[in-house]
């Protein structure tokens, strides 16, 4: 076998990246719960990236208690709790796998391939990650909210490579190219792939995207299966 | 292989600010700010809750880091969810073992000295979660036997985890080097069990950084070594 593991990214390669409008009405929704202009609300979320993909905020709840901080807003409990949840319940249903990209994670499995996820997330992933369909696909995952790092440091991709006690050398990576996420797992020795999904033109969530990319590229995961022969 | 006139069977090490780097103080403090923001506590009780169930972890009192988070919380008056107990403990896993690093010249080291005919073995004290994280370093492969608190349910420097090392082993604990940074008594309490005890002193250290319990490197009056790569001349 040319790779024993395949690692992935998961917003934009194995489920659709958060659309832009979707992903601010939720905000304008958790705005209203706890009584805040839902412009400043949006505002202060979205300034706070950063923050969120890097545990400092770890959970929706410390997110909008810093938002009420900041505005002068007492944060009640119940508020927070009911505002929190409407992220997570978000954050579950923004989960599910494109179609076929299970499958394509099971054939890997079955031909004895290991199998990554590295994820520049915010902590309601790991949350809810548990109770996924992708969730038991998966030999390894590395959240950056947890380790409190992003793509592209080299420190997350050997995370996972540690974890799989596979050299990075023997590891494909693939990903739609949000945060330098293929140039920093070239650095570590892995064997990056764009997945540049046809889907992926709507105005999608994503940072430092690797617009510039020469290596090689794919359009759909299936086509992962091929690249290992 | 040389297995005659060795003054040593085996060499013995701790393991944090031994056999892999020291965790720095200044960021273990952040992961617990982050711990403490995922349950929702306020931070100062929090950490102060966290280092005052220091020897609970180190004994295997609790059995997985969330229930440890859960015991501070319920002492809190909290009662976070499930999944923001976890968070906690996840964050703590991750943070955990990105710090686990090794020392320069550990894994050369170990190398040589199983090459040589010795036998390798760590002692640590530890919390339940560090044996899976260490299992996943590819030091581990290098390390004969290690034995860790949380699992025996004892500390150093309590002998009897010297004596259980050196049975493993199926050494005498006089045929064993121990080699430490000097925290927890290790030192006292590895010579106290019969076995060689030798200081090992990070001279680049950043004392303001570091959490140290018990250390007794300060007026060590035995062998010291500056760094992993003079351990060989000591077996010799």
């Amino acid at each position: 076998m040319k790779y024993s593991a395949v690692i992935f990214d998961l917003f934009g390669t194995l489920v659709d990246s958060f659309s832009r409008p979707e992903y601010e009405s939720v905000l304008v929704e958790m705005a209203a719960i706890v009584g805040i202009p839902h412009d400043k609300f949006v505002r202060l979320w979205l300034s706070t990236f950063q923050e969120r993909n890097t545990g400092i905020h770890p959970t929706p709840q410390a997110s909008i208690r810093y938002i009420c901080q900041q505005l002068d807003i007492v944060a009640i409990d119940d508020s927070v709790e009911r505002a929190a949840r409407v992220r997570l319940d978000y954050t579950a249903r923004s989960l599910k796998p494109r179609p076929g990209n299970a499958e394509v994670l099971t054939r890997l499995r079955s031909k004895g391939y290991k199998t990554g996820l590295i994820s520049d997330c915010t902590g309601d992933i790991p949350m809810v990650w548990e109770d996924t369909e992708l969730a038991p696909l998966f030999d390894v995952t590395v959240f950056s909210c947890l380790a409190g790092i992003r793509k592209p440091d080299p420190r997350i991709y050997r995370l996972a490579t540690d974890r799989l006690a596979v050299p990075p050398q023997d590891c494909l990576y693939i990903g739609d190219g949000g945060s330098a996420e293929l140039t920093g797992a070239a650095r570590v020795g892995m064997h990056p792939v764009l997945l540049r999904h046809p889907d992926d033109s709507v105005e999608p969530i994503t940072v430092d995207r690797e617009e510039d990319w020469q290596g090689p590229v794919i359009s759909t995961l299936q086509e992962v299966l091929t690249l290992l022969k | 292989m040389r297995f005659i006139n060795k003054k040593y069977q085996a060499v013995i090490f701790d393991l944090f600010g031994t056999l892999i780097d020291k965790i720095s103080l200044r960021d273990h403090i952040n992961t617990l700010n982050q711990m403490a923001s995922a349950v929702s506590a306020p931070p100062d009780e929090f950490i102060r809750w966290w280092f005052a169930t220091f020897d609970d972890r180190g004994l295997g009192v609790f059995k997985s880091l969330d229930e440890n988070i859960d015991y501070i919380c319920r002492k809190l008056g909290l009662h976070p969810k499930k999944g923001q107990v976890n968070l906690a403990a996840q964050i703590n896993i991750e943070r955990t073992a990105l710090a686990m690093r090794p020392c320069p010249f550990a894994a050369e080291l170990l190398s040589a000295l199983k090459t040589e005919g010795y036998r390798t073995c760590l002692i640590t004290n530890c919390s339940a979660e560090i044996p899976g994280l260490f299992d996943a370093m590819p030091l581990a492969a290098l390390v004969d036997v290690a034995v860790f608190s949380a699992l025996e349910r004892m500390q150093k420097p309590d002998p009897r985890i010297y004596r259980l090392a050196a049975k493993r082993l199926a050494v005498k604990p006089e045929t064993c080097l121990f080699i430490g940074d000097g925290d927890c008594n290790e030192l006292t309490g590895a010579a106290r069990a019969g076995m060689h005890p030798v200081l090992i002193r990070n001279p680049d250290e950043d004392r303001a950084d570091v959490h140290r319990a018990d250390f007794e490197g300060d007026d060590w009056q035995g062998p010291v070594i500056y760094s992993l790569k003079e351990a060989l001349n000591l077996v010799k």
